[in-house]
């Protein structure tokens, strides 16, 4: 709290209570990572359909999403990479995100917001890769791997 | 005492910029700088009216040159009981962002309009739906306190937010009625099931 000297009053929540959220939130994710290194997602319809594809018959950008967590938790980082790249990407930022976050909850900080012109570049980027992962020639670096 | 949080939205607020950070250091210029209309900003933002005392930085003179004062409170919001410093500085420099042309926390309304957006054209509404329409009213209560400007946006963020969430409602249905209930009621697994079974997440 002394380092925010120059905002004297309402810091309500710092220390254990502010850290709540980003608890909540990292036990919601180690939840599904949990659940996803048990029951595989390369099983057949153990986690369902994918409704994009089973309605528009497109990989989204999150296709292989489960199988590369999997494979992360797993330790498999190639298996990943081959079902879903971006993520792989992704997935580690978040996770930074996510410290940086808890970090200044701890401390009492406000939660900073990620400046404008990042999430109209994700965006951009997510797009993209959605569409070029659908290109039939870019399908077998970028798509997720055909299950055999 | 007036209640920022409330009037705000009321006033023909003279501030409406476009989105961004014009002029974003500096001691403020008021009345310099004004782009009236230009902006992607929704009918009258408020802009951070200049009688208004204090907001939620409750701002003091000297604090203005430094001009990126971290913004109070976490994106949950201020605590239900916060009340706003009363009327700490009613002089001519009445919020730190009053007239500088820097809005601290624009950035939450747009992030919560390309949530919205990516919902609805990667057709993961749940995924990103949600934090759209989460993250829109926390921009909607930042203009409310005279912290962003661009109340506009946020509300298309949470409309579009919504939009997104209703369009992943529709495709679970779908999935459910094509899928499931032939699985669950007739015992049956559709011929086209099987083939795709192999189509995950």
């Amino acid at each position: 709290m002394s380092s925010v000297a120059h905002a004297p009053a309402t810091r309500p929540r710092a220390g254990r209570r502010g850290v709540l959220l980003p608890l909540a939130v990292a036990a919601t994710g180690a939840g599904a990572a949990w659940l996803l290194a048990v029951r595989s997602p390369y099983e057949p319809l153990s986690y369902g359909i994918c409704p994009s594809v089973l309605l528009l018959g497109l990989q989204c950008p999150g296709c292989g999403g489960l199988r590369a967590t999997h494979d992360l938790v797993t330790g498999d980082v190639a298996g990943a990479w081959q079902a879903n790249p971006l993520w792989v990407l992704v997935a580690p930022l978040l996770v930074a995100a996510w410290v940086l976050w808890t970090w200044r909850a701890w401390r009492g900080r406000p939660a900073g917001v990620p400046p404008a012109w990042l999430a109209w570049a994700l965006l951009v980027v997510v797009v993209l890769f959605g569409v070029l992962r659908n290109v039939p020639a870019l399908a077998p670096v970028l798509g997720p791997a055909p299950l055999t | 005492m007036s209640e920022p949080r409330d009037d705000a939205p009321a006033r023909p607020g003279p501030d409406v910029r476009p989105y961004g950070h014009e002029a974003p250091y500096g001691p403020p210029v008021h009345g310099a700088g004004h782009r009236p209309g230009e902006g992607a900003s929704g009918p009258a933002p408020a802009g951070p009216p200049g009688a208004d005392p204090g907001t939620a930085a409750g701002g003091s003179a000297p604090r203005q040159q430094g001009a990126y004062p971290p913004p109070h409170g976490a994106p949950g919001g201020h605590a239900p009981g916060y009340v706003p410093p009363p009327a700490a500085a009613p002089g001519p420099y009445p919020s730190p962002y009053a007239g500088t042309g820097y809005w601290p926390r624009n950035d939450l309304a747009v992030w919560s309009l390309v949530l919205a957006l990516a919902g609805i054209v990667l057709a993961c509404g749940f995924l990103t739906g949600i934090p759209a329409v989460i993250v829109g009213q926390n921009a909607r209560r930042a203009v409310a306190r005279g912290e962003a400007n661009n109340d506009g946006v946020a509300l298309a963020g949470i409309v579009l937010g919504w939009v997104a969430i209703a369009l992943g409602v529709l495709m679970v249905a779908l999935v459910v009625l094509s899928f499931l209930v032939p699985l669950v009621i007739l015992g049956v697994t559709l011929p086209w099931a099987n083939e795709m079974s192999g189509s995950g997440w």
